[in-house]
């Protein structure tokens, strides 16, 4: 890894991970996608320990985190970055199939900078995963050519609660 | 001067014994009882005017009559008649001095309960003899009743089996027994008046003077309660309610104790089965409580699973599916690229019935959130929220009256979109839908309705429509994923209000629902 562009991946699922990189396409930003099959790892990565030691990348340009993975879960990664003074900045995205309102509301309160539902259909997937990519890699600001990539949640009763990845 | 003086003596004399006889017959006149005189000869000489009230007869009718054949009852005329002579001759001190009761009779032939004194003359009035007569009849009359009144309580008390009832001194010796005390104590009254009623305490209680202190608590408060062991004669225990009741008489001496006494065992062991039965359902209800605790979150764990381990097969069948359509397309014919199409598709359609499953799921899971309801504003709410599918449709709309009422706004919001979204669904063959809407009060219940002219379905499958799943009609015609109803069924339970439908092949369905706190006092 001499490269500083970088993304991590954390996801458990390789063929998943593989779907994901497959939409990510990081030849065309020639940026590398660092991918990690648990929480451990991602973390090991982040600080440049463990087997990531020799890692010297500084930090990624964001990182796409599965909720539920073997070991150290989303929701902790998240809460060991966002709680660090070095780490917080570096843009946390959650990647998960789960619209449960309670992992929402729990991400958000633990500071994620954005909660997108995994679609089930791939068009869908492709399009969410590459607007993740141009907005967290590229401008850092919501595109306006873009469509925002949006999940609303009902929160019994709530107004929806409203995350996008793109602008709102 | 002598002279002068002894007629001044003599009319003296003469104006004392003037006065005399006024005051006499001022007292013969005036005298509440009958006054006879009688003279040696046993006639009457002299009958007041309260005799003649009481026995009827004129003064005339009776002077110089005997009073025996005036007076007393024919069929004791010997007997009394022989009394008066022996009395008039032998001056025998039993009737003189001393009032007898007897029966004396009146004119028109009754008799009636006197009481007679005679007593002897001393002066010098030509009769021998003075005979007092009352009329006792009323007297008479109260002592029977309050004996007869008095029988009866006693018959009362003594017949009760279910009660101990007793009396006791102001020592609390036993005074009274009663058949009840028998049956409950064990004692027969000649084995137990005169005893101290602490006899039928435990020893425990005797020793630490339970009977004693009894007594006392009825003396100072008037009355005192105590529930707990006796003992019978045969030495066994029994639960018992005591009430003592301290007896005073007239000026506040106390005379004694009342004891009413229930054998409670039974009561007792009841009251301690429906203890024991009570903490049991309790402890069941609990232990069920926890299991069922431990079933939310094992669903809970479930849902969450399903949502997260059955979603990403799926994705992996969408994406690898699409990448190789996409990388593979110029080597696939047109009927390779449908099957690749098809497994998209049940990927897709897959994914829409694991989230109608989660919806479902949290439906049952979510907390409900009380507020005041407009229905008619959660049904026009549901008309825009459908209006996809009301848009270029011929729909005859028939809204009444929805009275409001209370529940979680989200939920029922969602049971009105379901039932308008199967009406709408279901009168798609028609050419002209009818969708009525409304409520009608069946015994002091307001029970809403939405009615359809759409195709119906068989009652036979009625028990179906409700559940998850279940579907009564081709996915081909009416794309469904089967929850909708169930979901409806779901909030209207948790509601604690209830849904049924009616409904005949072609002939439309209507879709009846109740929430407890429906009011017309809310309306729309």
């Amino acid at each position: 890894m001499k490269t500083s562009k970088w993304i991590l991946l954390a996801e458990d699922d390789p063929q998943i991970a593989e779907l994901t990189m497959f939409a990510l396409a990081p030849e065309d930003l020639a940026c590398e996608v660092l991918v990690v099959p648990d929480g451990q790892a991602a973390l090991d990565c982040i600080y440049h320990r463990g087997e990531f030691l020799a890692h010297a990348g500084g930090q990624p340009l964001f990182v796409l985190l599965d909720l539920k993975m073997p070991k150290v879960d989303g929701l902790e990664v998240l809460r060991q970055i966002k709680s660090d003074p070095q780490l917080k900045n570096i843009p946390v995205v959650i990647f998960s199939s789960s619209r449960e309102p309670s992992d929402i509301v729990h991400s958000y309160e633990l500071g994620v900078n954005a909660y997108v539902v995994k679609p089930v259909d791939f068009q869908q997937f492709n399009d969410t995963v590459k607007n993740v990519r141009r907005f967290w890699a590229e401008t850092n600001e919501p595109p306006a050519e873009l469509p925002p990539v949006t999940v609303a949640v009902e929160l019994a009763g709530d107004e929806p609660l409203r995350a996008a990845a793109g602008a709102s | 001067m002598q002279v002068t003086r002894d007629i001044t003596a003599q009319k003296r004399a003469e104006t004392e014994l003037r006065r005399s006889e006024a005051l006499k017959t001022f007292i013969l006149e005036s005298a509440p009882d009958a006054i006879l005189l009688i003279d040696l000869e046993g006639k009457i000489r002299e009958w007041n005017p309260a005799a003649q009230k009481i026995f009827g007869y004129a003064r005339e009718q009776a002077l110089g009559q005997s009073p025996v054949s005036l007076i007393a009852p024919v069929r004791q005329r010997k007997l009394y008649r022989d009394g008066l002579t022996y009395y008039l001759m032998t001056g025998a001190a039993s009737l003189m001095e001393q009032p007898v009761e007897l029966k004396l009779r009146r004119a028109d032939g009754s008799e009636f309960d006197a009481e007679m004194s005679v007593s002897r003359n001393y002066g010098e009035w030509p009769s021998r003899y003075t005979a007092i007569v009352r009329d006792i009849t009323g007297r008479k009359k109260a002592e029977a009743a309050l004996r007869e009144s008095e029988e009866r309580y006693r018959m009362l008390i003594e017949d009760v089996k279910d009660y101990a009832i007793y009396m006791l001194d102001p020592e609390g010796l036993v005074t009274t027994w009663n058949t009840g005390a028998e049956r409950i104590k064990g004692y027969t009254a000649a084995e137990v008046l005169g005893q101290p009623f602490s006899i039928f305490f435990t020893y425990e209680d005797i020793v630490r003077g339970l009977p004693g202190q009894l007594l006392q608590a009825a003396e100072r408060d008037g009355q005192s309660v105590h529930n707990g062991l006796r003992v019978r004669k045969d030495g066994s225990r029994f639960w018992t309610q005591d009430i003592i009741t301290a007896l005073r008489d007239a000026e506040g001496k106390l005379r004694g104790f009342s004891k009413v006494a229930h054998d409670v065992t039974r009561q007792k062991e009841l009251d301690e089965k429906i203890l024991q039965l009570n903490e049991e359902l309790e402890r069941r209800v609990a232990e069920r409580t926890a299991q069922l605790e431990v079933t939310n979150q094992e669903l809970e764990a479930f849902s969450y699973s399903i949502s997260h381990d059955l979603r990403a097969p799926l994705l992996r069948i969408s994406g690898f599916a699409d990448i190789l359509r996409s990388e593979a397309a110029a080597n696939l014919d047109e009927k390779h690229l449908k099957y690749l199409q098809t497994i998209v598709a049940g990927a897709q359609q897959m994914s829409q019935l694991i989230d109608a499953l989660l919806d479902f799921s949290r439906t049952g899971r979510t907390e409900m959130r009380e507020a005041t309801v407009n229905l008619a504003a959660l049904v026009e709410d549901a008309q825009h929220e459908l209006r996809r599918d009301i848009e270029g449709r011929d729909i005859v709309w028939r809204i009444g009256e929805l009275p409001g009422t209370r529940g979680d706004p989200v939920m029922l919001r969602q049971v009105i979109i379901n039932l308008l979204s199967n009406a709408l669904k279901y009168t798609r063959p028609r050419r002209r839908a009818v969708i009525e809407i409304g409520s009608q009060t069946e015994a002091g219940e307001t029970v809403y309705f939405i009615r359809d002219n759409g195709v119906g379905f068989d009652m036979n499958y009625v028990g179906k429509l409700f559940g998850v799943f279940q579907r009564l009609h081709s996915a081909r015609d009416f794309e469904g994923t089967g929850i909708g109803l169930a979901n409806v069924r779901l909030i209207l339970r948790r509601h604690g209000g209830r849904v049924w439908a009616e409904s005949r092949l072609d002939k439309g369905a209507t879709f009846y629902f109740t929430i407890p706190n429906s009011t017309e006092g809310v309306s729309p």
